[in-house]
């Protein structure tokens, strides 16, 4: 039988977490909530939702978070590694259908798209800057894809084992996408939806973000 | 010679010197010394000639000393940012690491809950 663990960072997300992890922990094997040194009670709130807590000491960011997730889950022995956010955006209901990929063996990385599925309250400055980022991630990691900045994502044991994380803050996610072609990772493009609200919003990224990412990413390549 | 001048030049010399001994002398990378020994060497003579930068401009097409020395600092400036930019990267990656490595030892799960101590007193 697969098991399947969903790795959730959060920062600050005291308000959203429990609501987030109690259905998670209902359909999973494992709900790993990875607390990033919140200022708040995200790590006693997730905890008593029924997640598995691990808190790290220092603030190192999403993808630091993620990593270090993925890790336990390896250890505790997943076939199926899923990230989700862990500030109510994205729907449990599209777990079966973003897991079924790597459960039947026909992909080792799954990536959510909100461009093939359904957005609920979107900014078209949002839509805009996504779809510019497609380009550019064309670009840098030869990957084709709809949707770049997708948290809900799902690994295979195999494709998570080889993962590695070096950009520590948001540029973690084109990153994932630069290491599918060098490590051939079987990849899926599935729909998913994204509910945006006010609070998601307020603590997402700003969109001057994105030039910040980008020149990381220059960066992380001059120093390989 | 103008006493500017003679601080100046024994000032880059002494400079030099040192990296010169810390070229021959210490163990590591070599390039810091050599670099701290040109730059020396390069200051003191600059100090004692200063019609030379501007001779070294025109070589190079640009036409006054003092500008030829600020793009040399520009790029300077650049290039120490960038390895200071890498060397904070690298520092990064390994706390990162070392937080990873404490965080998952001390890992609470609510399904091997640790059973409340007591004094074994009765209580």
């Amino acid at each position: 039988m697969t098991r399947v663990a969903i790795v959730i960072p959060a920062y600050n997300e005291e308000r959203a977490i429990g609501r987030v992890v109690r259905p998670v922990v209902a359909r999973c094997d494992w709900c790993i909530v990875v607390d990033d040194c919140s200022r708040d009670d995200t790590a006693d709130e997730a905890f008593r939702a029924g997640a598995r807590v691990i808190r790290h000491a220092v603030n190192r960011g999403q993808g630091a978070a993620i990593l270090t997730g993925v890790h336990d889950a390896l250890r505790l022995g997943a076939d199926v590694i899923v990230t989700f956010d862990a500030d109510g955006q994205h729907d449990l209901a599209d777990l079966d259908a973003i897991t079924a990929p790597v459960r039947e063996g026909r992909a080792d990385i799954v990536l959510g798209s909100r461009f093939l599925g359904h957005t609920v309250g979107m900014p078209l400055s949002r839509r805009i800057l996504l779809q510019g980022a497609v380009v550019v991630t064309r670009v840098l990691s030869g990957v084709w894809i709809s949707d770049v900045a997708n948290g809900f994502r799902a690994f295979s044991r195999r494709a998570a084992g080889e993962l590695t994380i070096e950009m520590d803050r948001f540029a973690h996610a084109s990153e994932i996408l630069e290491q599918i072609r060098p490590r051939g990772w079987r990849l899926v493009e599935v729909p998913v939806t994204i509910h945006y609200s006010e609070y998601s919003m307020a603590k997402g990224q700003s969109s001057w973000n994105s030039l910040r990412i980008l020149a990381e990413l220059i960066l992380q390549r001059s120093r390989r | 010679m103008t006493p500017f001048q003679l601080f100046g030049i024994a000032l880059c010399s002494l400079f030099a010197l040192a990296n010169l001994w810390r070229l021959l002398r210490a163990g590591g990378p070599r390039w810091p010394a050599m670099l701290g020994a040109a730059l020396g060497a390069v200051g003191a003579l600059t100090i004692h000639d200063p019609d030379m930068t501007t001779r070294w401009a025109r070589t190079v097409g640009i036409m006054r000393g003092a500008d030829l020395l600020l793009y040399l600092v520009t790029l300077a400036f650049l290039g120490s940012w960038f390895l200071y930019y890498q060397k904070l990267r690298t520092l990064s990656e390994d706390i990162t690491r070392l937080v990873r490595a404490q965080a998952l030892r001390d890992v609470r799960d609510p399904h091997e809950a640790v059973p409340p101590r007591t004094t074994g007193q009765g209580d």
